[in-house]
């Protein structure tokens, strides 16, 4: 078992589909980094999982359910949000890969662009307040966003 | 197929932090917590490989330097007992010219630390004995003079 080549492959998709659970990116990595030590233990022990990603997936899923418990008073409320257009684990790890493309991808943008898609998208300013902090033209900044959206979005 | 997307682009703008998920450095991360478990493996397995050769090179060492020992193991020797060389010219000799036989007898006890008696002394001894076996000495002088000479303690 290559556990470099699956973590390469699976890290940002588990890291993602942790996201849906918790709001704590920190968090989120700690429980990633232990299901692979967990998986790699296995791999060492002798007893590699016959589906290496559908274990990383419960131990993600369980790694979360049980911060969850020890967080919120109603435990048994612990879904992951936005899961409703989730039929499945499977859907809702296939999203978690798109997003994973897509989280890279914002990585990947210009740094001014990206803080204008983020200022935007993610902290909610209009283009007019973020041109006023940024000190560029509304143009420019609705310029950056739309370029940011359509690379994004052709991921 | 374009709102899931959307739905997706729009978990991801939502909550994106920078310097996050980055896949390379996790991965170093992870390296740096099994690789010390590793290598904890790795030096327990060192040093138990290296306990077994230091104890099988000194069962070796300890077997070879046995073997040694019994083929080059020479008898000890003696402690050193030094004889008092005595040559001809120390050995003590009895000279006795007409001499009364009781005197013979004395000297012969004083110096064999002994009691030499005989019925009879008033004979003469004329001649020379070294140093030797006091029974022979006696032998000699009973077959001399033809008395019985007695060793007494």
């Amino acid at each position: 078992m290559d556990i470099d080549r699956l973590f390469r492959l699976y890290y940002k998709p588990m890291c993602l589909y942790a996201m849906h659970y918790l709001n704590d990116t920190d968090a989120v990595e700690d429980i990633v980094q232990d299901a692979f030590v967990s998986l790699w233990q296995k791999a060492e022990a002798g007893s590699v999982p016959m589906q290496p990603r559908a274990y990383l997936l419960a131990c993600v899923r369980n790694a979360c359910i049980d911060l969850l418990r020890r967080q919120q008073s109603h435990p048994q409320d612990a879904m992951p949000a936005d899961a409703a257009g989730a039929d499945t684990e499977e859907e809702a790890l296939a999203g978690a890969e798109k997003e994973a493309a897509l989280w890279a991808a914002v990585d990947s943008l210009p740094p001014g662009r990206r803080k204008m898609l983020l200022m935007h998208k993610r902290d909610g300013l209009s283009h007019k307040a973020i041109a006023e902090r940024l000190g560029v033209s509304e143009g420019t900044v609705r310029n950056q966003i739309s370029r940011a959206l359509k690379k994004l979005r052709n991921k | 197929m374009q709102d899931k997307l959307d739905k997706n682009l729009d978990f991801v703008v939502k909550n994106y932090k920078e310097d996050s998920f980055d896949t390379e450095q996790a991965l170093r991360k992870f390296h740096k917590r099994v690789g010390d478990s590793r290598q904890s493996r790795t030096s327990r397995r060192w040093w138990a490989a290296a306990a077994a050769v230091f104890a099988g090179a000194f069962v070796l060492f300890a077997g070879g330097y046995g073997i040694y020992n019994m083929v080059q193991k020479e008898p000890a020797p003696a402690p050193e007992v030094r004889l008092q060389q005595e040559t001809p010219a120390e050995v003590h000799t009895f000279v006795f010219d007409n001499t009364p036989l009781a005197d013979v007898l004395e000297e012969l006890s004083d110096y064999y630390n002994c009691t030499l008696t005989a019925p009879v002394t008033n004979k003469r001894l004329t001649g020379s004995f070294p140093e030797d076996n006091l029974e022979e000495i006696v032998v000699a002088i009973e077959n001399a003079l033809d008395v019985d000479i007695t060793i007494g303690k």
